[in-house]
């Protein structure tokens, strides 16, 4: 205790020993609002709350320095609810006393807790509006609201107490005896729950005069349902059936529920459309891989086509390239004629070489477009030139090789004669013989229908049919006047009947007349030079 | 028998957050050692009066 005028400790005497005021009047108040604090205390002890609000306020009013009275007032204050006027009492409290103040710890604990401390504010709200409502005779309405603040806030003793005045307004008695009893839990000896629990008491007795049956019923109930015994200096009521379960578990449990619902819906309902829609798209990416594939395997097809079209066409160009680059091609042609112009130009004198060269050209490159028609003039005018005169030597060399009877000889110089001549008769015809004499009988009648077909008119074809066994009958009237080319030979008017041809064996072979042949003779048309 | 009127008068508007600073402005701090440091502070200044006499 301290000096109320200069602020030391005092002492046991009467007076202050700092300053000297007198003390004793002061000692006795400060003592009489701890008087009221110790009482105030015990009775909130005994949960008598609107007790111990009384004596705290008295202990206020002699010491408004009294921090304890002050911060145990606040205290009281929020137990039954009024938590606005316990933030006031706090709030006071640690402005006397800011420095090691148990209204810290109160105060903190309230923010560290803002959502339940909104609520509890907001219950305070909802509270005064039912207040409003029960002016207006909204009593239901009121009704509601009160349970609603009752189960965020049950200790709120005076929505305990309007809530059991409005059940008894309804006659509700044992709703209201259940509020009143939640009531007197908070504060046990409040003035205001103790006159409505006699009130309803009284009402429930008359009740049970009236109806024993429904009154014994609800005894046995309440006996069943609850369970009374005391602990200390409380009295503690649980229902037996309402066992408070532990809010932490519930949740938990309500968790794994929700989890259960939430994975079945998820397996029976969302999983297999999604799986549904997966598998239309792995279709449809299906689909278009294989319209892709297809695709490739057509334009494959048609690069393997091409490439075989281009295989045929490199083969045919290689053909082409060697009908011109090999020695038949276009290219030994014009090395063949260029050569044998080359020799006639230089005056070579042996033309056969020469012929050969032109001989050596193939008919049909000449005939062709591959060659220039300068090519084709220049050959013409070679053949023309120098195979006339070879054919000539040839002839020459052959006659005379029949003359030796070389018959090899003859026949392959006469054969070369005719080749670069082919209008010398003379050439075939003895051509003819030379493969007769020779026994070459086939080839030497083959040659006198040659002669036959290709000189009808000339005295070659006369002779020959004597050697071909189914020559047709040739006449030689005119055309030998006409041509007048047989120096020395008389033109008879001959008719050569079909004579058959014997060969070494002696065989005949005719459909006309049969007459034999004393042996081959020398036609007199034979002419050597 | 209760009257709901009349109990109903009793039940008064909670304090609430937004008032609450008005409230402990308002809420008036004298005590018993007010009231006697006033008395003593009177008797004082009468004493001093009476001497000065």
């Amino acid at each position: 205790m301290k000096c109320y005028n200069c602020g030391v400790e005092l002492s046991e005497n009467d007076f202050c020993t700092s300053c000297g005021a007198d003390v004793y009047l002061y000692k006795k108040i400060i003592r009489l609002s701890n008087s009221f604090y110790n009482e105030g205390l015990e009775k909130a002890k005994v949960r008598d709350l609107s007790g111990a609000v009384d004596s705290l306020r008295n202990s206020l009013k002699c010491n408004k320095y009294n921090v304890e009275a002050r911060n145990l007032l606040g205290l009281v204050y929020f137990e039954r609810g009024d938590a606005i006027e316990a933030v006031g009492e706090w709030v006071l409290s640690k402005h006397f006393q800011p420095q090691k103040n148990i209204a810290d710890d109160f105060m903190n604990a309230l923010e560290s807790n803002q959502a339940k401390w909104d609520s509890i504010k907001q219950t305070i709200s909802k509270y005064n509006r039912v207040l409003e409502y029960c002016q207006q005779d909204s009593l239901d309405m009121a009704t509601i609201q009160l349970k609603s603040i009752l189960k965020v806030n049950p200790r709120f003793l005076r929505a305990h107490q309007l809530l059991a005045l409005l059940y008894m307004k309804e006659q509700d008695w044992e709703n209201a005896e259940q509020c009143i009893k939640s009531a007197a839990a908070i504060d046990t000896n409040n003035t205001m729950t103790m006159t409505y629990s006699r009130e309803i008491e009284e009402a429930m007795k008359q009740l049970d005069e009236m109806d024993p049956e429904s009154a014994r019923r609800r005894k046995k109930r309440q006996q069943r349902d609850v369970i009374e015994y005391t602990s200390g200096n409380e009295t503690i009521i649980q229902p037996i059936n309402n066992q408070e379960h532990s809010s932490v578990a519930t949740t938990m449990l309500n968790i794994f529920i929700g989890l259960f619902i939430g994975l079945a819906v998820m397996w029976y309902l969302v999983l297999p459309a999604r799986l549904k829609s997966s598998q239309a798209e792995i279709n449809d990416e299906l689909l278009e891989v294989g319209a892709q594939l297809t695709e490739k395997t057509e334009a494959l097809d048609e690069m393997e086509k091409r490439v075989d079209a281009l295989e045929e066409e490199k083969v045919a160009l290689s053909d082409q390239m060697q009908g011109m680059t090999g020695d038949d091609g276009i290219i030994g042609a014009y090395d063949k004629l260029m050569s044998a112009a080359r020799h006639y130009v230089e005056g070579d004198s042996d033309t056969t070489d020469i012929a050969q060269d032109v001989l050596g050209i193939d008919v049909t490159i000449v005939q062709s477009d591959m060659v220039s028609d300068e090519f084709k003039k220049l050959y013409e005018t070679m053949r023309n030139e120098v195979c006339v005169k070879a054919g000539a030597d040839y002839l020459e060399k052959g006659l005379n090789a029949l003359k030796d009877d070389d018959y090899d000889t003859a026949v392959d110089a006469l054969s070369k004669a005719f080749e670069l001549d082919d209008k010398n008769a003379e050439a075939l015809f003895n051509l003819g013989h030379a493969y007769r004499r020779s026994d070459r009988k086939t080839e030497a009648e083959d040659v006198y229908r040659r002669v036959i077909t290709l000189f009808p008119e000339s005295e070659y074809a006369t002779e020959a049919a004597q050697y071909v066994s189914d020559a047709p009958a040739v006449t030689q009237s005119e055309t030998q006047e006409e041509t007048g080319d047989q120096a020395g030979d008389q033109a008879q008017d001959i008719v050569i009947e079909p004579i058959v041809a014997q060969d070494a064996e002696g065989t005949q072979d005719a459909e006309g007349t049969q007459t034999t042949d004393q042996g081959t003779a020398d036609s007199p048309l034979m002419v050597i030079d | 028998m209760i009257n709901f009127e009349e109990e109903l008068k009793k039940f008064h508007p909670s304090l609430e957050a937004d008032d609450a600073e008005d409230a402990i402005r308002q809420h008036d701090m004298t005590d018993l050692t007010d009231l006697m440091l006033e008395i003593y502070r009177q008797d004082q200044s009468s004493e001093t009066s009476g001497n000065q006499k």
